[in-house]
C-alpha cells in the first residue's frame, strides 16, 4: 500500500468520506458508524444499510478500511458484529480528501461564497 | 407487548426478504450486518415516545428509498466484475452481440464481397465465420449450465465442434451441395484450430496466476 498515492483515490464519494470520518478516532460497527455521522451532522445525513456496507464493501477492497478482530467494548459487544477501522492508508486517503475540501472551502471564502469571510 | 413483538419480526422478516434484491455475493457478505441494522434502526425507532408510528413511517422511506438506490449499483458492479447470475448473464449478453454482429455486418459483407476475394482467403473467411458461430455456441452450451470450465471446457468444445461440422458438410456434399475439396478442408480446419486458440488464450488469461490457498 505504501507506493500507492492517494490522490489518485480523489474525490470520495460523500458516503465514503462520512464513513471514513466516523472512523478516524477509532474502530465502529455498522450501526456506530451510522449513530457517529448523523450526531455529527445533526441528522442532515442518514446513511441507509444498503448506501453504508456498500460503501465498506468498496473502502474494504480498495484497502482503505479494514475488519478488526478487536473488540473496544466487551461489555458492550455484541459478537455477531463487524468492526472496522482505517487502514495507515486509508488515513492518508482521508487526509488528502479533507486537504481537497478544504482547498474548495479556501476557494469559496475567496470569492465571498461563505458568510463571515 | 405481544402485538409489539409480532410487529417487531414482521419488519425485522420484510427487511430481511427485501435483502433479496441485493446481489447474491453482496447478500452473503452484509446480509446479516445489515439486518442487524435495520433492527437497531427499528428498535430506535420503537423508542420515540409518542410519535412512534411517525419514526417508524420515517424509517421504512428511508430503507426503501436506500434499497432502491442501492440495489441497482450493486448489480452494476457485480455485473461489472462479473460473479454470479451476473457472469452468466454477461456471458449471454456478449454471445447475442457477437452473434448480432457475425449475421448482420460480417457475414453480408463477407457475401457481398465474395467474388472480388481469391479462392482460398475467401474458403477461409467462410470457415471463419461458420466454425466460430459454431464454436461459440457449443461453448456456451457446455460452460453456461457449469458442466464443464476453463481449458477442459475449450478442447471438449473443439472435439465438439469439429464433428458437428464434419456431419454438416458430410450432409451438404451427400445432398448436392457445393463440391468438397483440399481447400476447403484445409480452411475449415484453420478456421477451428483458429477459434480454439483465441478461447484457450481467454481462458488462461483468466485464471488465477497463484491458486487459491486451502480453505
Amino acid at each position: 500500500m505504501a507506493g500507492r498515492d492517494p490522490e489518485e483515490l480523489l474525490p470520495l464519494s460523500p458516503a465514503a468520506f462520512q464513513i471514513m470520518l466516523a472512523l478516524a478516532d477509532g474502530e465502529r460497527h455498522g450501526y456506530a458508524i451510522i449513530k457517529e455521522v448523523e450526531g455529527r451532522t445533526e441528522g442532515r445525513v442518514r446513511l441507509g444499510p444498503g448506501t453504508l456496507y456498500g460503501s465498506l464493501k468498496r473502502l474494504v477492497d480498495g484497502g482503505l478500511v479494514e475488519e478488526s478482530d478487536e473488540r473496544p467494548d466487551a461489555a458492550l459487544d455484541d459478537e455477531r458484529r463487524r468492526y472496522y477501522r482505517l487502514t495507515a492508508f486509508g488515513r492518508r486517503v482521508a487526509s488528502a480528501e479533507a486537504e481537497r475540501l478544504a482547498g474548495l472551502v479556501a476557494a469559496a471564502r475567496a470569492k465571498n461564497l461563505l458568510s463571515g469571510a | 407487548m405481544k402485538t409489539l413483538k409480532r410487529r417487531r419480526n414482521c419488519s425485522e422478516r420484510l427487511y430481511a426478504a427485501l435483502l433479496f434484491f441485493y446481489p447474491v455475493g453482496f447478500r452473503r457478505e452484509y446480509g446479516r450486518e445489515m439486518s442487524l441494522l435495520f433492527a437497531d434502526r427499528r428498535r430506535e425507532a420503537e423508542g420515540v415516545a409518542g410519535r412512534r408510528p411517525l419514526a417508524l413511517a420515517r424509517l421504512w422511506c428511508e430503507t426503501l428509498i436506500d434499497l432502491a438506490r442501492s440495489a441497482p449499483s450493486e448489480h452494476l458492479e457485480s455485473f461489472m466484475k462479473g460473479e454470479g447470475l451476473m457472469k452468466t448473464l454477461r456471458t449471454i449478453v456478449l454471445a447475442l452481440l457477437a452473434y448480432a454482429f457475425t449475421l448482420t455486418v460480417v457475414a453480408p459483407l463477407y457475401s457481398r464481397n465474395v467474388g472480388k476475394i481469391p479462392g482460398f482467403v475467401a474458403s477461409l473467411l467462410d470457415a471463419l465465420i461458420f466454425t466460430g458461430l459454431v464454436f461459440n455456441f457449443v461453448y456456451l452450451l457446455l460452460t453456461l449450465p457449469r458442466w464443464l470450465e476453463g481449458v477442459r471446457a475449450v478442447r471438449v468444445t473443439l472435439t465438439i465442434t469439429a464433428a458437428v461440422i464434419a456431419v454438416l458438410i458430410t450432409i451438404m456434399t451427400l445432398s448436392g451441395g457445393p463440391h468438397l475439396n483440399a481447400s476447403i478442408l484445409l480452411a475449415q480446419v484453420l478456421g477451428l484450430l483458429f477459434w480454439f486458440t483465441v478461447y484457450l488464450w481467454w481462458v488462461l488469461r483468466r485464471r488465477p496466476s497463484h491458486p487459491p490457498a486451502a480453505a
